[in-house]
């Protein structure tokens, strides 16, 4: 897997490869980050992570309408604190990840008490076009979080683990764990 | 041959996740930028609304009419042994906890629940937690508070107010309503579920819910709801109801899912999860509401000494709602009678540490 080494630029380049210990494959470009990139203004930031941030979050999520909403809202914070940030795109990227692992553990709470013993894998009629990223929905919300920012974005475990504040371990496993449920499913 | 079907899947992923991002059509609009600005003053009000709440836990505790309202201690002893369970200790299940802690629960201020083995229930081996414990690097949540108001012989009806947001649905069918000279909202449903909401006049969004309450009761108890410097009160608490502050500002640090203990019975078909809650749990996930606003029915039963909510559902299940300490336990039962819940609660109890490590080291692995 070609990670994150540095500041990307603002065409999303990844880095150099990094050694890994999950499967090598090669993401292609990740979405942009301003993680480490100097940032003049609140509204340059906007312009420029609103459209990554809100993608990140759909692939997170699944659905884009609330995709926005965490966005919009991650870039409140963003506005409330601009001031005392020193990296605004990280900080952005986190409480996107973090409403996002909100949004998903609620649903994961509501499934449960509502009855809902477990979070039945999907039938594979079941899957639509998008099977692959249809069945992401059978992850636990920390799962799925940490298979997007590894596979869409390209990040090294220890980022995930830094944003998820777990150790680069538990990353891999969850990684691993989630590569095989979703190999139930799409190879059942 | 697994590593190179996760290296397919891996790459599957990759192709998967790319496509779906390149279909996202979003640009930082105008439009978009407006709708930040409006969180943003959202969130400001929503502040102003927190400092005025206070640090401390406020308790409800007004005098209504005739009738004095007192404060519902949920706090229970750790130890204490109640009901008929105590004639052994059954078996328990692993407690699934992920990112601290080791496998006893009370390292992370959780009760040691158990049940007796008399019930017959054979524990099993939980599935993955759904939530896990992490930090929150992002402490500035939406600020609600939960207040339970019970009726005083610990019985339904039961009101259930939530400040700020709330995900439950408002029962059908629901129609226009004033609370006081507010426009609102009141749905009320034939199993006696109701609730009215409305925006109070300094932008906080009101929820209130009931159990076995009349729609009159109800909005009066709703417009007799007011913020004061410290807080909220209720200066019209029902006659004969009582009234804690459930939870209060708990979206800080903290994700509250916390462990998992199944049980299911050899031959009967009964089906036992008791799942425990930290406090921290953002109150607009709450539980406690969740239950409520899915439930067909709602009762109370003895759990521990106490009386607590307990729930029935249309498909006949049943869950048991309560508040060990500062932690929220539910216990879910499929397939049993109510004679059954009652036989089930009464084995509960909170083993001590000395039992629970002889748990521990009887059964590896649970």
């Amino acid at each position: 897997v070609r990670a994150r080494e540095g500041a990307l630029d603002d065409g999303g380049t990844v880095g150099s490869v990094a050694r890994n210990d999950v499967p090598s494959v090669e993401p292609p470009a990740a979405a942009p980050a301003a993680d480490d990139v100097d940032v003049v203004s609140f509204d340059q930031l906007f312009a420029r992570e609103y459209g990554p941030m809100v993608r990140l979050a759909t692939l997170l999520l699944g659905n884009e309408a609330e995709a926005e909403e965490v966005v919009q809202e991650a870039f409140a914070v963003v506005h409330e604190r601009w001031a005392r940030l020193s990296r605004p795109g990280g900080y952005l990227r986190g409480c996107v990840v973090n409403r996002a692992r909100d949004l998903l553990r609620r649903r994961a709470v509501v499934q449960r008490l509502r009855r809902t013993h477990a979070i039945e894998p999907p039938e594979p009629a079941d899957l639509g076009v998008d099977h692959l990223f249809d069945a992401l929905a059978i992850l636990p919300p920390k799962r799925r979080i940490a298979v997007v920012l590894r596979y869409y974005e390209g990040r090294t475990e220890a980022e995930i683990a830094e944003l998820l504040g777990v150790r680069p371990g538990t990353v891999k496993s969850m990684v691993h764990r989630a590569l095989a449920q979703l190999r139930e499913v799409i190879e059942p | 041959v697994t590593d190179r079907k996760d290296a397919e899947v891996a790459m599957a992923l990759v192709t998967a996740l790319g496509q779906r991002a390149q279909r996202v059509e979003v640009e930082p609009t105008p439009e978009a930028r407006e709708a930040v600005d409006r969180r943003r003053l959202g969130r400001a009000r929503r502040r102003h609304v927190r400092r005025g709440l206070g640090a401390a836990a406020l308790v409800a505790a007004v005098v209504s009419s005739a009738a004095v309202v007192r404060h519902v201690d949920h706090e229970r002893d750790a130890g204490v042994v109640a009901g008929g369970g105590n004639s052994g200790v059954a078996w328990c299940d692993q407690v699934l906890q992920a990112g601290q802690g080791g496998d006893d629960p009370a390292a992370l201020g959780l009760p040691r629940l158990v049940l007796d083995p008399a019930l017959g229930l054979t524990p099993e081996v939980g599935p993955d937690p759904l939530v896990t414990i992490a930090p929150d690097t992002d402490p500035a949540g939406d600020v609600t508070q939960v207040q339970l108001f019970t009726s005083a012989d610990a019985a339904v009806p039961l009101i259930y107010v939530q400040w700020g947001g709330s995900d439950l649905a408002m029962p059908a069918p629901a129609r226009p309503v004033t609370v006081g000279e507010i426009p609102g909202e009141y749905g009320g449903d034939p199993g006696g579920w109701s609730a009215v909401r409305w925006q109070m006049a300094d932008g906080t969004d009101a929820n209130v819910y009931a159990w076995g309450l009349e729609k009159a009761t109800l909005l009066a108890f709703a417009e007799g709801l007011v913020r004061t410097d410290a807080g909220y009160e209720a200066t019209d608490v029902p006659e004969g109801f009582v009234g804690t502050v459930f939870d209060e500002d708990v979206h800080a640090d903290d994700e509250g899912y916390s462990g998992h203990y199944g049980y299911r019975s050899a031959g009967r078909g009964i089906r036992v999860d008791l799942d425990v809650w930290t406090e921290p749990l953002p109150t607009n996930e709450t539980p406690l509401g969740s239950v409520l606003a899915t439930a067909d029915d709602a009762d109370t039963v003895e759990v521990l000494g106490g009386k607590e909510l307990l729930a029935r559902y249309p498909n006949g299940d049943w869950t048991v709602a309560w508040t060990p300490g500062k932690c929220l336990a539910t216990l879910r039962i499929s397939g049993a009678t109510r004679a059954e819940v009652d036989d089930i609660v009464a084995g509960l109890h909170t083993a001590d540490g000395a039992e629970w490590a002889e748990l521990l080291r009887s059964q590896p692995g649970r």
